[in-house]
């Protein structure tokens, strides 16, 4: 089942040949904005936005620059490499790379302004019409500045997939965000999904409230 | 007025109801199997892009059976390598294509 730049868990991050999947993502270490048209069956190029909130103490990466606000505006490649389709399951493998501006707000008074930023990641998953696990990993770096994403899913529907209705999912994700937050973050999410809508709300094991909608024009 | 006048607007609407459940009947379906087909999110693609045919009128998908059934506008055909190119560029895989097949009463045409 979408992604634009970043995979909300199940769905591909890449839609039909000529779709355009649009995606935000709320929460208070990391949200973002994302615009995937999709030029071929599985290649979709778009802009990305991010931005992340770093700890306060970055100790662990190293990096020197806590406090503020991060924002990544990157062009975005989405690919596809492979599917496999079953009669009943469907699994991919994604990778992608974006090549944009890191821009640093201050909050500490130690703005370092704009830097060449890129972001390579990859996923995997594998979904039935009541099962789904996945995992994915990400790199966003700037010159000295890293931030490693991690994350693993699996998710369960509450009711059999039906076409003209609604189909909710209890999903389970563990992730660890280098530079953001440490430690592993659980968070159990309800999604709900129908045709071109998916949105996601969840509450993390940290009591990060985090917000999904996805819509495939 | 003459009772042959007043039968004739009667007369009319009867035939053009039976034309009409004639066309209908006449319009053929094609059913296609199709792998990979696990959620909505994922098969409005198909839908969309099977929509897109001149000759399709409406588009019914059974995600339980792995099965769309689309049936094309009266007197339309449908290629079968154009379909299965739909379902392709949506990102799916066509296990096989039947039809045309005339329409029954029952058939799966509601529109989506």
């Amino acid at each position: 089942m979408e992604l634009s730049s970043r995979a909300p868990a199940s769905a591909a991050p890449l839609a039909h040949k000529g779709s355009i999947v649009v995606s935000g993502e709320v929460e208070p270490a990391w949200s973002s904005f994302t615009v995937t048209p999709a030029i071929t069956r599985s290649t979709g190029v778009g802009p990305a936005l991010h931005w992340m909130m770093p700890e306060t103490d970055n100790s662990a990466t190293g990096d020197g620059d806590s406090g503020g606000q991060e924002r990544w505006s990157l062009l975005m490649v989405t690919q596809r490499l492979h599917r496999w389709n079953g009669a009943q399951y469907q699994a991919n493998l994604w990778a992608g790379v974006g090549a944009g501006l890191l821009t640093t707000v201050p909050g500490n008074g130690n703005s370092r302004g704009n830097r060449s930023a890129w972001a390579p990641w990859a996923q995997a998953d594998f979904e039935t019409r009541r099962f789904y696990i996945g995992a994915s990993t990400r790199l966003f770096q700037a010159a000295d500045i890293g931030r490693l994403i991690t994350s693993a899913r699996a998710g369960l529907a509450l009711t059999s997939a039906d076409y003209n209705r609604w189909q909710p999912w209890l999903m389970l994700e563990a992730r660890t965000m280098e530079g953001l937050q440490q430690g592993v973050e659980i968070t159990p999410l309800l999604r709900v999904l129908h045709r071109r809508v998916l949105a996601e709300a969840g509450v993390s094991t940290s009591g990060s409230v985090r917000l999904n909608l996805t819509y495939t024009y | 007025m003459t009772f042959s006048q007043r039968l004739l607007p009667l007369v009319a609407l009867v035939l053009a109801s039976l034309s009409q459940g004639l066309a209908l009947a006449g319009s053929p379906l094609y059913r296609i199997s199709v792998n990979g087909m696990v959620c909505s999110f994922c098969a409005q693609g198909i839908e969309k892009r099977l929509k897109a045919l001149p000759g399709t009128e409406s588009v019914h998908i059974d995600l339980s059976k792995g099965m769309v059934v689309i049936t094309a506008r009266p007197g339309a055909t449908l290629d079968p390598a154009t379909l299965k190119k739909a379902v392709r560029d949506a990102g799916y895989e066509v296990r096989g294509i039947e039809g045309p097949s005339a329409t029954s009463t029952g058939a799966p045409g509601t529109p989506n």
